[in-house]
């Protein structure tokens, strides 16, 4: 199913992911709120989160096959090199094949938000591990 | 980016936060201004779900 291009991936569009970001943006300033971009079949959110004194910029892509593939996020502002950070400051966020619901994407029960949620964590262990070394949170199996 | 870390108090509260997050489910709160770490709860507000942290899954 496309995102874009189905009617199946329009309608979860509609009713599901861009009602859910008008809700995150309500009441938030200006600076925090999620803007949408189209490029080419993909979406991207791009926003900020502050954990805790620090601002970062990130982008959380839908691509084509979403909600089937999960969001793809990555930051903009610049990290020191850290556990689950990937190429291109990707984070890494779920376990491909998972039988563990804490550590999979479940596209039948999670929005776009999960994905800017789970960002806002990952920094906030970043936050830690800058100044300790230590990542706060067990590895999920 | 000038990194600013947080004080040991702000650290401890944060650690709290998220490992009773990951092992007792709590709600990590979030403003929601600006996404600033407010605290923790044990229940969580139809109006605060939007911008709290609950069952979240992740990787790490």
């Amino acid at each position: 199913m496309g995102l874009l291009d189905s009617e199946i991936g329009k309608r979860r569009l509609l009713s599901i992911e861009l009602p859910v970001i008008e809700r995150y943006n309500d009441g938030r300033d200006a600076l925090f709120k999620i803007q949408v971009l189209r490029v080419g079949s993909s979406l991207i959110m791009k926003y900020r989160l502050k954990p805790g004194h620090n601002i970062f910029q990130l982008e959380t892509r839908l691509l084509s096959s979403y909600p089937t593939v999960p969001p793809e996020t990555r930051v903009l502002t610049p990290l020191k090199h850290c556990p689950h950070l990937l190429e291109g400051q990707s984070l890494c966020l779920w376990r491909q094949g998972s039988t563990r619901m804490t550590s999979r994407w479940d596209p039948a029960r999670f929005t776009c938000i999960f994905a800017v949620q789970a960002a806002w964590r990952w920094l906030a262990c970043y936050e830690v591990w800058h100044e300790t070394g230590e990542w706060p949170l067990p590895e999920a199996k | 980016m000038d990194f600013r870390p947080l004080n040991d108090t702000e650290r401890r509260q944060l650690i709290n936060a998220l490992r009773g997050n990951a092992e007792h489910n709590r709600t990590i709160l979030l403003d929601r201004r600006d996404t600033s770490f407010l605290g923790t709860a044990d229940e969580v507000t139809d109006e605060e779900v939007i911008t709290a942290i609950k069952s979240v899954p992740c990787h790490y």
